[in-house]
């Protein structure tokens, strides 16, 4: 492992380990709302297999986020015991679900960008974000593939369903310029990492362009606005989204299966 | 001390079923990666299938027991989780192959996916590749890419039109 001896590397490197955590762990918690009432039963099990996929990725992350730690906190603590401005995740993730199409656009515009992140990790000096980060790729792959189905057969179907993803690109895609805007968690990282993120704009909007021209929908122009999720400062969602999270753990300090 | 060896340990890990899947061990899985046995301690690496694989710790504890049983108390015993190289599909033994055919359970086919297919021309990645575990034909159909668990897509076979699970590549 790539031994850090300047102390504020080693705490960009913990925020950066917890952002990821967190948003697998919201992005997981969003998903597997969809239990048990998704449109198809097939559909039901796709999304909840999703979710558990993304809360196995967050758990490497937070073990690992408990090393990097000093073990002063463990993975529990850190899931169940943090307030919404300790969270880190991109605010994409806590957005509520809405309809179908919009689970659907939110997640192909968020497995996509976590795909190029992870890709871009495996070439960073990390070597246990490398190896977090070439195990979730695959996982990720089968994900991107689910939900750009979704995004070009309802995108490129009905009026009505077509309309529906057309609403969800207009609520959602202003939260994609926080995935590269302004991070300086990542640029104190570059050393270690060399995660430029121009270059990852780059990647995604290459990964998800031709999806969109197979749904035929224009890629929307850049926002002004820009989200701080991964800042710890929040839209109004997450605090609702950890109440009802973390309610076990705040009623039953340190209880266990 | 301890008297075992790495074959010993192999043998007992052999007889660990995996939870969601009993007719294949772990070891038919290869989620066993290493074994380090020394004279006081005896260190397992193991890598879990899919990351949220809710059979992991209960794998974890069951390699524990099973050695610890063998070992006695004096022994350090350590399962440690090892992620890379993340796990693959491919490195099914035959006889997992084998015994998941016979089971119901379409072996993987390790068939890279192709890509490059625009979304919408893309039917199943494996078209003409998964074989139905009852009549052999490939003539199948994917039905559902994520079945009951992580591990497993559903299928149906078009002759003999009985669903049946695949073991989706990884």
């Amino acid at each position: 492992m790539t031994t850090i001896t300047d102390t504020s590397k080693s705490s960009y490197l913990f925020s950066l380990t917890i952002r990821l955590a967190d948003s697998a762990l919201i992005a997981s918690q969003r998903m597997s709302q969809w239990c048990g009432i998704a449109p198809t039963l097939e559909e039901d099990i796709a999304l909840t297999n999703v979710a558990l996929d993304l809360l196995g990725q967050a758990r490497h992350l937070f073990s690992y986020a408990v090393d990097l730690d000093g073990c002063r906190k463990d993975e529990d603590q850190l899931a169940f015991l943090r307030d919404p401005h300790q969270y880190l995740n991109y605010t994409i993730a806590e957005l509520p679900n809405g309809d179908f199409a919009q689970s659907c656009t939110k997640s192909f515009l968020f497995s996509t960008f976590s795909q190029c992140l992870w890709v871009s990790l495996l070439d960073g000096e990390d070597s246990t974000l490398r190896d977090i980060a070439a195990k979730s790729l695959k996982e990720t792959d089968y994900h991107i593939e689910h939900f750009s189905r979704w995004f070009v057969r309802l995108g490129d179907g009905t009026d009505v369903s077509r309309q529906k993803i057309l609403k969800s690109i207009d609520y959602l895609w202003p939260y994609t310029a926080e995935f590269f805007g302004n991070d300086r968690t990542l640029s104190n990282l570059e050393g270690l990492l060399h995660i430029n993120t121009g270059k990852l704009q780059a990647d995604w909007v290459n990964a998800i362009e031709d999806v969109f021209t197979e749904a035929g929908i224009d890629l929307p122009s850049d926002s002004d606005f820009m989200s701080t999720g991964k800042y710890g400062v929040h839209s109004e969602h997450l605090g609702h989204i950890l109440a009802e999270m973390q309610y076990l753990q705040r009623s039953y300090p340190g209880g266990r299966w | 001390m301890n008297t075992l060896t790495k074959y010993d340990i192999l043998k007992l890990l052999e007889e660990i079923p995996d939870p969601e899947l009993p007719i294949v061990s772990i070891v038919d899985l290869a989620m066993v990666r290493d074994i380090d046995v020394n004279d006081q301690s005896i260190t397992v690496s193991i890598t879990p299938t899919y990351s949220g694989c809710p059979a992991t710790e209960l794998i974890f504890q069951e390699v524990e027991n099973v050695i610890r049983n063998a070992v006695g108390p004096e022994i350090k015993v350590t399962v440690n989780k090892v992620l890379f190289p993340p796990w693959t599909t491919r490195w099914l033994t035959a006889s997992a192959r084998t015994k998941l055919t016979t089971s119901g359970v379409a072996a993987p086919c390790d068939n890279k996916v192709e890509t490059k297919i625009p979304i919408s021309k893309r039917r199943t990645p494996h078209l003409n590749a998964v074989k139905c575990p009852r009549c052999e034909t490939t003539n199948t159909t994917e039905l559902s890419r994520f079945g009951t668990t992580s591990c497993k897509a559903l299928y149906r076979c078009d002759n003999c039109l009985e669903t049946f699970e695949y073991m989706k590549d990884l």
